[in-house]
């Protein structure tokens, strides 16, 4: 299954570091950005040493006071720790209300009761069976599929404002169903106001959680078009990407999945994202990933040419049929190891395969989590892939850009905004980002958001919908910089 | 274990001359028998080089066995010997690597087979994913035309419609698709998303629901392709096969596969599948021999523990049984198998209100278990919640329309409710599904001809139903005393009086029958139409 990575600013130095959830034999473990640019393990320090098998990893301000904690996902039992504010963490799980035992994959924090404190969605897995056996067609054996497997229902526990959660799946509805989950978003997707939550369930429909506003959650996957794709198939839903493709104000997911099926694009139709349609035909995003099985993924600005193109991290967990009884026993990597993709967006929606001469796409490997972050300030957005039996990669955009950039970051309090939609106007566009954590696969990224401008000389303005419904409006203030923008302020707040 | 050297085959097929040679494999790491299968294509291919079925056979071999490179070479000569045969043009498409290929081979099998309904629907479908809408929907348009009375060709329509935004058309493909096939998820899935983009949010959440209730539609598959799978004789395909066709009922059939299965690979899941098999065709004890042998290896198995359970409520140790089921259910809380075996045996001890629990839960977990709705009502009228009892009857109503049981109990609920006329309707609606059950005219005109105003359409309604059921059942006094009752609604008292004198003179020597008609003739005689 692999597990996943975050790209997050730890120490508060500035500088974004790296964290692995890790799995046997490497564990996981916390790399800090050095001012000199190079990555120092300082896992023990850090209070981060781990046995078990680690899963995912979210990131989140449990308690607002300004630095980011973590939220573990693992096999047996979840961990939550919490950030000090020196440099070290401590493991405050069971006195959080953490008691659950049971597979977790991915969680995303968010505030579902705007309350102002960020609560937290668990997705979880099945239970798993070691003594269940599968095997290929011509009887070769390999890992099995989840439905052999009982699934759990996902959790939501809500924050008390005291660093500890209340276990409020029953109640707000979501624990009323069963699905072995993979990915998580949690983000107002009706913009109304409320969190929502998306979930990418493997071999089963997905669910996509409509928040009432009051405390109730019910699953309109169904007749929002998200379940399934267009043939009303039920696809292995892996990672989730989040974005505008179409320039329509309106946020779309994309959705990773396993080889034979296509990943698939989900782009809002009607008004206040009424329902969803399943556009992977019209944006050729199908055919190219079929042979693949996709698992983290990001929707970035590449270039800055002003839309949004795609990477995916691939790496397979099924045997690949055997081409022939005279071909010798393939190695480990040989049977599970993929490339990479990277798809760019024409600016209409429509993805084309961009992989060549790309060290993304050339290496080849058993890819899980990928993250995207600024991590050299050089303006442009760069990737860091975790591998399954294999080195993680740390890919520095060397693209060469074609317009200006900005990055905002949504302040609210002491800590992100997380739950903001910020919109930035420029020349004749206007580009909407969600403020989250959660993405991708098993994965974190960091809050601030990017936008490519293109071909547009300047900012006009940037509005943010705040976790809520507020919007305010923040006056530009320059481009190829980062921005902050502070809820109540109405102005921004410009940094170098 | 290796098979025995000289059972062992390693040909290489020559593409440029078509030789067959034969040489030891290096390592197939194939079970024996998938090996002598494959050995067996091979010596036919032998025989008959030149033969596109030989090679297309050997074909189905190596594909059905997960030997796709193979496959696709012997596809390749069978073609090049049979070129009008779509057969190996349809296989191949399912070989190929690359979309466009697969596309092109399913032209060429179409060409050849252009009426093949199946066929047909696969073409139009890989059209679709590889973005040829325009040409998709004129085969989906050929495809009703040869086979009007299946959904498919509809449901596919409704989905380009849906891509072209075309929502009133989409609407109308799959309400000529339901007609078809009422309890097709994936029709109900679009038809949610439809009403959801037409702003009809209670209707989308109605035809969701209905979506999650039904779970997805059967998908068209072609026999060739069955007929492949077939040639599969790995233990996993027997295993896999045995378990398909035990979920459809081919309980014989899935045995044989299973025993074939268990004896290449001997292994607890294919004996606690073959436990389900003997649970399904009544060998109970067996059934229960069997959970017992493979719990003795993994006593925590949740599955088996139900299974275990199962066999013993049907030997009737229920108190065992309900042990466990709770035993499974600690293990595994949302267990759907054993929520639903523990509520049915709450029921049968009369524990009705934690039965309803059980009940409840399961289908929550579960939602194509919506049948069970029908043991939720019974639990809960039982447990004297009628209103609720009412409501789990209503929603079973509306996805199994046509539940003669659940009716009846939704119009006896309705009684008890004192709503009379939804009673009424309930049961009209039930007679008009069951035209021939004597017994549900008998309720509906007792229910009419006691409620109803004088000559109201409804008394009418009892009077016609009446005399349709007396000219059945002319010797039998109960029908002769409803007629008698149904004609003093219409204030037809002479005719009441009339028929109430038959009835009586039916009756014969039975006392309390005698008394009942003596009394309703009484009324008929002062002009009084029978009263509940």
């Amino acid at each position: 299954m692999g597990a996943g990575v975050a790209w997050f600013d730890y120490d508060n130095d500035g500088d974004l570091d790296l964290y692995f959830a890790g799995s046997p034999p490497r564990g996981a473990a916390l790399f800090r950005r050095n001012a000199d640019g190079r990555y120092e393990e300082i896992t023990a320090t850090a209070g981060l040493v781990s046995q078990g098998q680690g899963m995912g990893v979210a990131l989140g301000d449990i308690d607002n006071d300004g630095d980011l904690d973590l939220f573990l996902t693992r096999v047996h039992r979840d961990r939550l720790m919490r950030n000090n504010g020196d440099g070290t963490f401590t493991d405050t799980s069971l006195d959080a209300g953490f008691t659950a035992a049971g597979w977790s994959s991915s969680a995303a924090f968010c505030d579902i009761d705007t309350d102002g404190y960020l609560d937290l969605f668990v997705a979880r897995y099945v239970v798993p069976d070691t003594h269940q056996r599968c095997s290929t067609e011509g009887g070769t054996p390999d890992y099995c599929p989840p439905n052999v497997y009982p699934s759990l229902p996902d959790r939501l526990y809500q924050n008390r404002g005291d660093g500890t959660f209340t276990d409020i799946s029953t109640e707000s509805g979501i624990g009323a169903l069963s699905a072995p989950a993979l990915g998580a978003l949690c983000h107002d997707l009706n913009q109304d106001g409320h969190a929502d939550i998306f979930v990418a369930n493997d071999g089963t429909a997905n669910h996509l959680w409509i928040n009432d506003g009051e405390g109730g959650f019910t699953d309109q996957g169904v007749r929002r078009g998200v379940a399934t794709n267009l043939f009303g198939e039920a696809e292995a839903g892996m990672g989730i990407a989040v974005g505008d493709v179409n320039h329509d104000e309106v946020l779309d997911l994309f959705l990773t999945h396993i080889d034979r099926e296509s990943n698939t694009l989900y782009v809002s139709v009607g008004a206040q994202a009424r329902a969803m349609a399943d556009a992977t035909i019209a944006s050729g995003l199908g055919p190219p990933g079929m042979p693949f099985t996709g698992f983290g993924t990001a929707f970035l600005d590449i270039e800055h040419d002003g839309d949004l193109d795609l990477v995916i991290a691939n790496g397979r967990v099924r045997r690949p049929a055997r081409e022939s009884v005279a071909q010798s026993p393939l190695t480990f990597p040989q049977i599970y190891g993929e490339q990479n993709l990277i798809m760019e967006n024409s600016g209409r929606a429509h993805f084309t395969v961009r992989c060549e001469g790309d060290d993304f796409c050339r290496n080849v490997g058993i890819s899980r989590g990928l993250t995207t972050a600024d991590f050299d300030a050089d303006g442009d957005l760069d990737l860091v892939v975790a591998n399954a039996h294999g080195a993680a990669r740390l890919y520095a955009n060397v693209t060469r850009a074609t317009g200006n950039w900005l990055r905002v970051r949504a302040v609210d309090g002491h800590r992100d905004a997380i739950g903001a939609t910020i919109s930035m106007l420029s020349t004749g566009r206007t580009q909407i980002r969600p403020v989250t954590h959660s993405a991708s696969y098993l994965s974190s990224r960091e809050a601030a958001v990017h936008f490519g401008l293109g071909s547009a000389p300047s900012v006009e303005a940037i509005v943010v919908m705040w976790p809520g419904g507020q919007i305010e409006q923040f006056e530009a203030a320059g481009i190829n910089r980062q921005v902050s923008v502070r809820r109540g302020l109405g102005e921004t707040a410009g940094s170098e | 274990m290796r098979p025995p050297v000289q059972c062992l085959f390693y040909i290489a097929l020559t593409l440029s001359t078509a030789a067959v040679e034969a040489a030891i494999p290096r390592d197939a790491h194939l079970e024996p028998q998938v090996a002598e299968h494959i050995a067996r294509a091979l010596s036919a291919v032998e025989q008959t080089p030149e033969s596109g079925s030989a090679w297309g056979e050997l074909g189905m071999v190596y594909q059905a066995n997960g030997l796709i490179g193979d496959a696709r070479t012997s596809y390749t000569q069978a073609r090049r010997r049979a070129p009008n045969d779509y057969r190996w043009h349809l296989l191949s498409a399912l070989v190929e690597a690359k979309p466009h290929h697969v596309t092109q081979r399913l032209g060429e099998a179409h060409a050849r087979a252009p009426d093949d309904y199946a066929l047909v629907i696969l073409y139009a479908d890989n059209l679709v994913r590889t973005g040829r809408l325009l040409d998709s929907r004129a085969f989906y348009e050929h495809a009703r035309k040869l086979d009007p009375g299946r959904g498919y060709a509809d449901l596919g329509l409704a989905r380009l419609d849906l891509l072209d935004r075309s929502l009133d058309q989409a609407e109308a493909h799959l309400q000529r698709a339901l007609l078809n096939s009422p309890r097709n998820g994936d029709i109900h899935t679009l038809l949610a998303q439809v009403r959801q983009r037409q702003g009809n949010n209670h209707a989308a959440e109605q035809s969701a629901w209905r979506a999650r209730s039904y779970g997805p539609g059967p998908r068209p598959r072609h026999p060739l392709l069955e007929r492949m799978r077939k040639e599969g004789v790995s233990s996993a395909l027997l295993q896999e096969r045995g378990r398909e066709l035990l979920a459809h009922g081919d309980f014989d059939t899935a045995r044989q596969l299973l025993i074939r299965s268990h004896d290449i690979r001997p292994g607890a899941e294919t004996q606690s599948d073959l436990a389900r098999v003997d649970l399904a065709q009544g060998r109970f004890q067996q059934a229960l021999t069997r959970y017992r042998e493979v719990l003795e290896r993994k006593p925590n198995n949740a599955d088996w523990l139900t299974g275990a359970a199962l066999a013993l409520v049907q030997l009737g140790n229920l108190e065992a049984a309900e042990g466990q089921l709770r035993a499974a259910l600690g293990q595994q809380p949302d267990h759907a198998d054993a929520n639903e075996a523990m509520g049915k045996v709450c029921l049968a001890g009369h524990r009705h209100r934690e039965a309803a629990e059980y009940l409840q839960k399961t289908i929550g977990l579960d939602p194509t278990r919506y049948r069970l709705y029908h043991q939720l009502g019974v639990a809960l009228e039982n447990a004297g919640d009628p209103r609720n009892s009412l409501a789990a009857r209503q929603k079973l109503r509306t996805l199994d329309p046509v539940h003669a049981a659940n009716l009846r109990a939704v119009a006896r609920l309705h009684l008890h409710l004192g709503d009379v006329r939804a009673a009424a309707t309930t049961m009209r609606n039930l007679m008009s599904i069951h035209p021939d059950d004597v017994d549900v005219g008998l309720q509906l005109v007792q229910l009419l001809a006691t409620t109803a105003e004088i000559s109201s359409p409804d008394a009418r309604d009892a009077l016609e139903i009446a005399t349709h059921l007396y000219a059945r059942r002319r010797h039998d006094a109960r029908f002769a005393d409803l007629l008698a009752a149904a004609f003093a609604a219409n204030a037809r008292f002479e005719d009441a009086i009339r028929l109430g004198k038959r009835a009586l003179t039916l009756a014969g020597d039975d006392p309390e029958l005698t008394r009942t008609l003596s009394a309703h003739l009484d009324h008929y005689v002062h002009r009084e139409p029978l009263r509940r």
